[in-house]
């Protein structure tokens, strides 16, 4: 089975990058490197409605990656000095709420937030825990589980289609994989949200009139190609072309350039590659973007865990309370669920190195807007941080609640290529009790 | 790994099949073809509840209407071998999963699985195209006649002409097939009050409606004012003023209205504090004062007041009154 995938993937690719290089040299365009990949097959697939009605309609799923110390961020313990270290502890915006004082923008928007602080996970390394994160399921040799953000596409589909469905900000594009429903329902990895997309503008030597002209040709030839080959395939590249073009040629296309916003706003949200994503996300969601992953390393703080977490949140403060009230004030928090994960947590203990390590048995993610509670928490650890007391919530059962929040069938079965079933969250429920 | 080789070699099979079963050229039509094929052998399990004593279609899926049929997760319109409906009704006749169950009614024909393949690879239309007349726009609509209006199927060819022009049409929900929202994603910056108007073709079945950023005027807003089942209004950045808002006094529906970034002011906030069901509202970036939203708070203690947070940036930590953070 696994000889066959490959040997049919690499078949495909090989077409597709033929086709990318025929149409740059024919039509004097490049079609858009990394977006190839997502336009090439899915030209009609467009929403589903949701299983409820005032379900949000896109989210903004922000990964922490490395681990992020649950007891320095969401989960203080301020009364268990031993465990808690020098961490300082606030008030929030939402009555007996406290969190960690590295967050104060943050502190004053836990009236829109959920903190789930029952998470748990039994995969204790990076890849292992981002990987079940991401997919709901553990790793294995034999088959990829498609991403969140590709599960998400599959439920329900694409709301504009002139752009991707799912867009992934920094991180690995691991997280954006479309896994065995294959490249259709992938993610666009963009490394930098400065840098916008790429390739998707005219060539500067080729006018207008120019390229319109050499469109028709290319059409015509096309059709003849058509009226003889009638195949899948061959309209599926052609779905390539012409989703590129309606790109280059769209006002969506604006989305991604960072620099139609006010350097208040940019300010508001961070000048750093973190916020800027938070900012990107914001305005791929008034574009109907589906799924937004934006990534935020150096969570792994086995070292210097104090100075380093403390650096961290400045970014992590700033670009969350920013993201939050902007889409406050657009009318957007409504209808987008915004969701910040990380793989696991870190150990109670203090090492000798004054870090800590890698803690899967507990910690803390959250959940604002797209209908949750505000100032609410769900799940609850015990004095030293260290054991899930109630409200254990897995990577599963939080995957089935975005789901859940989108109105998606979480049910719903996908059969892999081999037959094997499988659902979005593993057969987990989602945590209803969070919904407003 | 097996059984795929099985469900493609049905499709396949089925695919050379088609040809000269169905004309290549010649469009399906879903009244003429399709709708006759469901109801002899589908529609036995899956119709939707009409009245409190009908049973529930099975497994919640309605095949007897356009809406239901769009709403179901069944169709993939462009491509029949993903679509749910296709696959199903084309499985080897000892499938476990086939449509009809055996138990139940026989089998699609050959001809009949090949015409649902081809109405789903022409992308599953509902309306039977070009040249159909949707007959005037009555001259005599407004809120409170369009409430009293029954909710029904909407009309898909209503569906079809507002989709010409750029409109993005769903249900609001699987649930509710007949409540629909109307949006323009892409093709906002085109459209005017010209195209607006044509969504009172669709009167009773519009709940949702999101014009931002599109070029609607207050003069166009004339004829949303009539659209009385309207509980949802996206107007923000758009050019509209007072004079609009006075045109959508009628809408006692509305329980989320977004205003922010248009031209309005104080002087829209008697209107705006007669909307008894409101539970959001948003004024960023408009004229409204302070005065004109604790006016509102007053009217509308229930409601989700928001305003600007721009001057706020920065200064989250003030957390002595949290309660005074108004946006």
């Amino acid at each position: 089975m696994s000889d066959n995938t490959i040997f049919n993937k690499s078949d495909e690719l090989t077409r597709r990058q033929f086709m990318i290089g025929a149409a740059k040299n024919c039509l004097g365009v490049s079609v858009l490197p990394m977006l190839g990949a997502t336009v090439a097959t899915n030209d009609t697939f467009a929403a589903a409605p949701p299983m409820r009605r005032g379900a949000a309609k896109s989210v903004i799923f922000l990964n922490m990656s490395g681990g992020m110390s649950h007891l320095d961020t969401f989960d203080p313990k301020p009364q268990n000095q031993e465990v808690q270290g020098p961490t300082p502890v606030i008030d929030t915006s939402a009555d007996g709420i406290q969190i960690s004082g590295f967050l104060p923008k943050t502190a004053a928007m836990m009236r829109y937030i959920t903190l789930f602080r029952g998470m748990q996970t039994n995969q204790g390394a990076h890849e292992q825990g981002q990987y079940l994160l991401h997919r709901s399921y553990p790793m294995r040799g034999t088959i990829v589980h498609p991403a969140l953000g590709a599960w998400v596409m599959k439920l329900s589909g694409r709301r504009n289609t002139t752009i991707p469905g799912f867009v992934s900000v920094g991180g690995s594009a691991e997280n954006a994989t479309g896994g065995f429903m294959g490249a259709k329902y992938g993610g666009v990895p963009l490394g930098n949200a400065n840098d916008g997309l790429k390739d998707s503008k005219r060539a500067h030597s080729v006018s207008e009139p120019d390229f319109n002209r050499r469109l028709e040709l290319a059409d015509k030839m096309n059709s003849t190609f058509h009226g003889k080959f009638k195949q899948k395939q061959i309209k599926t590249y052609n779905g390539l072309y012409d989703e590129a073009i309606k790109l280059m040629t769209s006002e969506d296309l604006k989305a991604f350039d960072l620099n139609h916003e006010d350097v208040k706003i940019r300010d508001l949200y961070g000048q750093n590659g973190f916020g800027q994503g938070c900012l990107l996300a914001r305005r791929l969601v008034e574009h109907q973007v589906r799924f937004i992953e934006v990534s935020m390393g150096g969570w792994d703080t086995h070292n210097d865990n104090f100075v380093s977490v403390e650096s961290r949140c400045q970014i992590l403060d700033t670009a969350l309370a920013g993201l939050i009230s902007d889409l406050e004030r657009r009318g957007l928090l409504d209808s987008t669920l915004v969701a910040l994960g990380t793989e696991f947590g870190r150990t109670p203990e203090i090492n000798e190195n004054t870090g800590r390590d890698h803690f899967p048995r507990a910690f803390t993610c959250l959940m604002a807007g797209g209908g949750v509670k505000g100032g609410f928490v769900y799940g609850e650890t015990d004095r030293k941080a260290h054991t899930v007391k109630e409200g254990v919530v897995t990577p599963g059962m939080f995957n089935a609640t975005i789901g859940h929040a989108l109105g998606l069938p979480t049910e719903r079965v996908v059969n892999s290529p081999s037959g094997r079933p499988f659902t979005i969250g593993d057969e987990a429920k989602p945590v209803k009790e969070v919904f407003a | 790994m097996l059984n795929i080789p099985l469900r493609n070699f049905s499709i396949t099979v089925m695919g050379i099949m088609v040809l000269p079963l169905v004309g290549l050229g010649q469009d399906v039509d879903y009244k003429k073809q399709i709708a006759p094929i469901m109801a002899s052998k589908c529609n036995s399990c899956h119709t939707a509840k009409k009245k409190e004593s009908d049973k529930k279609p099975k497994a919640g899926l309605a095949l007897d209407t356009p809406t239901g049929m769009r709403s179901g997760g069944v169709l993939e319109p462009g491509d029949a071998s993903s679509s749910e409906l296709y696959i199903r009704v084309s499985l080897p006749k000892n499938a476990d999963d086939i449509m009809p169950p055996p138990d139940d009614g026989s089998p699609l024909s050959a001809k009949e699985v090949a015409l649902i393949k081809k109405w789903i690879d022409d992308g599953a239309k509902f309306s039977s195209g070009s040249g159909v007349s949707l007959g005037k726009i009555p001259t005599d609509l407004d809120a409170r006649k369009v409430k009293s209006m029954p909710a029904r199927e909407p009309n898909a060819d209503a569906i079809a002409h507002l989709e010409s022009l750029g409109a993005t049409i769903n249900p609001v929900s699987v649930t509710l097939p007949e409540y629909l929202s109307v949006e323009w994603i892409s093709t906002y910056h085109k459209i005017t009050d010209k195209e607006i108007e044509q969504i009172l073709h669709l009167a009773a079945n519009v709940v949702e409606a999101d014009l931002s950023r599109t070029k609607v005027t207050d003069a166009g807003l004339k004829n949303i004012g009539k659209l009385g089942r309207l509980t949802h209004l996206n107007l923000n950045r758009t050019q509209i003023g007072d004079k609009g808002i006075e045109a959508l006094a009628d809408l006692q529906s509305l329980e989320w209205l977004n205003l922010y970034g248009t031209k309005v002011t104080d002087a829209s906030v008697p209107i705006i504090a007669k909307y008894r069901d409101l539970k959001a509202l948003y004024l960023w970036n408009t004229a409204v004062t302070s005065n004109g939203i604790s006016t509102l708070r007053k009217a509308l203690p229930e409601a989700k007041i928001v305003r600007d947070t721009d001057d706020r940036a920065g200064r989250f930590d003030n957390l002595e009154d949290p309660g005074k953070f108004d946006f």
